[in-house]
């Protein structure tokens, strides 16, 4: 055992001062608790995060391709470029226009969606009535429109492209209006999506809307982890011709602000270990004051600045690591109370999960625990600084 | 030079009290040989405790120059001269300055640890020379539990425990009663036959300047006369 860490744990330890000892025991709690509020706060939004993500993944395509251009030989180019990606499990061109909806009297904005291909498992599992494949003039809307028209499947609603909206309007004609077949019902749980989306096959709505080629491809990949390199390689290949969205790029700025209120609460809680790191350093500088004469008597025995530095620079990092250590044990018990036994649940009538949402990430809890360490350290710096610059001669001239 | 274990040349000190300059310890030139007690006496003030401090490199001198066994001491550099003091000087100081946290035996064990050697090793040292020193039952107390006479014996066993050339002993049974004044004089004896140790004193005790060997007078920060036995 190295001489500076026998020491540096021994003052830690068993200090000969008590008020010096509570102000130590108080940092280490203040270290603790702000270390397990961090983990358990960055975990409920990574828990949060994870959740969200994996709902919009569920609706939404991994990546999306916008087409530039409406060369039909262009568009079987990147069908079949698609078709050769080993990583892509699906892919289906599609077609969207706004649209209003109208059924008894009532008229709502929609996004109708025509897809080639209508078989893609997240679509096939949020349908809960009528039928999966959808034929021409069919529609698949979701259960709050649903509810809002008052409609069934096999019921009939009337639909108004946007597209000739703005012409109508200036040339006084009416827009094209075409009647289409409810063929079944969804629901994603996500409330905002079910009610304005729509879906029908690419045909119906190529016809809808008078137009020949799709406007985009919607592609699922065997790992979401994948998407930026497809998009950069879709890039390489097709410069020109598309624009591509990955999943991140679809809802970025939901993504972003997301990120952002997490960083924010880990620096607002960064606070709490910051203030027990004011407590390391009143206590260690009190420990170099009261022990000015036993660090004289040290220096008299061969002991040399650095390592007088280092007694207390160590006793600062005795007190990160402590409380790093008993606060990770508390946060991550905590978290896990929260998994398995939903120690603080949600309403399932206002929410749609049952229970705060927690995901433990392993990296984020380096970062909290490097975070204390380096705050304890910066604590020791003053009073090591302090320790080294001891007279000898003048502290141990009495008693 | 090379004969003498320690000698200084023309060493002078001052300070400055209020803007005025005290000269403490004025051009003193001193050679010590091995196997000695020296007795440095004089009056409060006269330069003593400085003196011992500039020849143990606690201090330094504004002038003059230290020599060890031939090397002069000011040019080494100051982790070299912490490394110097762990290995060939011991100190003993008037109130035994032991570290309150620590056991007789860590205290002890502490000044090995520090000269390099390894915790196992530093222990058994240390054990052995408190028992030595008679205080084999003393060796898990703490300062505090000790009695005075106890607690500089203990601060003896540091200061001898990494077999020093010399020991620089400031007023060491300054706080003691005469009986326990008498059983570290004797110890000092011990030491100085038993383990070849040179022993510098600065002291008023009358009985401890009888087992010097040298007496050194000093007064307004020169030395006045040497007296030796």
């Amino acid at each position: 055992m190295k001489v500076d860490n026998y020491i540096a744990s021994k003052y830690f330890f068993l200090n000969s001062n008590g008020f010096i000892k509570i102000i130590s025991l108080i940092s280490t709690i203040g270290i603790s608790i702000g270390v397990a509020a961090l983990i358990v706060v960055i975990s409920v939004y990574n828990g949060f995060t994870e959740h969200v993500t994996n709902m919009l993944i569920n609706i939404d395509p991994h990546l999306q391709i916008r087409l530039k251009t409406t060369d039909y030989d262009k568009v079987d180019s990147i069908s079949n470029f698609l078709k050769q990606q080993s990583n892509v499990t699906f892919f289906t061109k599609f077609y969207e226009q706004k649209s209003l909806i109208f059924r008894n009297g009532k008229y709502y904005v929609i996004n109708l969606k025509g897809y080639d291909t209508l078989n893609n498992k997240s679509y096939k599992n949020s349908i809960i009535t009528g039928k999966i494949n959808l034929d021409k003039n069919e529609l698949s809307i979701g259960m709050p429109l649903a509810t809002r028209l008052e409609t069934l499947p096999t019921d009939t609603v009337i639909l108004s492209s946007f597209k000739e909206l703005g012409t109508a309007a200036i040339y006084t004609f009416l827009p094209k209006t075409q009647s289409f077949k409810v063929a079944s019902i969804f629901e994603t749980h996500n409330r905002e999506y079910d009610l304005l989306n729509a879906y029908c096959t690419l045909n119906t709505i190529l016809s809808f809307v008078d137009e020949n080629s799709p406007n985009g491809f919607e592609i699922w990949l065997n790992n979401i982890e994948n998407s930026q390199d497809l998009k950069n390689k879709l890039y390489s290949v097709f410069p020109k011709d598309i624009k591509v969205l990955t999943w991140y790029d679809l809802h970025k700025e939901l993504y972003q602000m997301m990120s952002m209120e997490k960083w924010a609460a880990f620096i607002i809680l960064s606070l709490i270990i910051f203030v027990a790191s004011f407590n390391i350093l009143a206590s260690l500088t009190m420990t170099v004051l009261k022990k000015k004469r036993d660090i004289a008597i040290l220096q008299t025995l061969g002991l040399d600045e650095n390592q007088i530095q280092k007694i207390f620079y160590k006793q600062g990092l005795i007190s990160g690591i402590l409380g790093s250590i008993i606060g990770t044990i508390l946060g991550i018990s905590l978290c896990l109370l929260q998994i398995y036994y939903k120690i603080y649940p949600l309403d399932p009538d206002k929410f749609i999960i049952d229970a705060m949402p927690i995901k433990l990430d392993i990296l984020t809890i380096f970062v909290i625990i490097f975070v204390t360490l380096l705050l304890s350290f910066i604590a020791s710096i003053y009073p090591a600084k302090l320790a080294y610059r001891t007279n000898i001669v003048e502290s141990i001239k009495w008693e | 030079m090379n004969n003498y274990i320690l000698a200084c040349e023309s060493i002078s000190k001052s300070y400055h009290n209020n803007g005025e300059k005290i000269e403490v310890l004025k051009n003193i030139s001193l050679n010590f040989l091995g196997n000695k007690i020296y007795m440095l006496l004089g009056a409060s003030g006269a330069g003593k405790s400085t003196l011992l401090h500039i020849l143990g490199t606690l201090d330094k001198a504004d002038s003059g120059k230290i020599f060890y066994e031939g090397t002069e001491l000011s040019s080494l550099s100051q982790t070299r001269l912490n490394k110097f003091r762990s290995h060939n000087i011991g100190f003993v100081f008037q109130f035994h300055h032991l570290l309150p946290e620590f056991t007789a035996l860590e205290n002890v064990a502490l000044a090995a640890m520090i000269a390099g050697e390894s915790k196992k090793i530093s222990f058994e040292k240390a054990k052995d020379i408190l028992n030595q020193l008679n205080l084999s039952h003393r060796l898990n107390n703490k300062p505090a539990e000790l009695s005075g006479g106890e607690q500089q014996r203990v601060a003896i066993a540091r200061a001898i425990i990494n077999n020093p050339k010399i020991v620089f002993a400031d007023e060491p049974t300054g706080n003691l009663d005469s009986k326990n004044g008498e059983i570290i004089n004797q110890i000092i004896l011990d030491l100085k036959t038993q383990n070849n140790i040179m022993f510098i004193i600065a002291t008023h005790n009358k009985e401890l300047c009888s087992i010097g060997d040298v007496n050194i007078y000093m007064k307004d920060g020169v030395i006045s006369s040497i007296e030796e036995k």
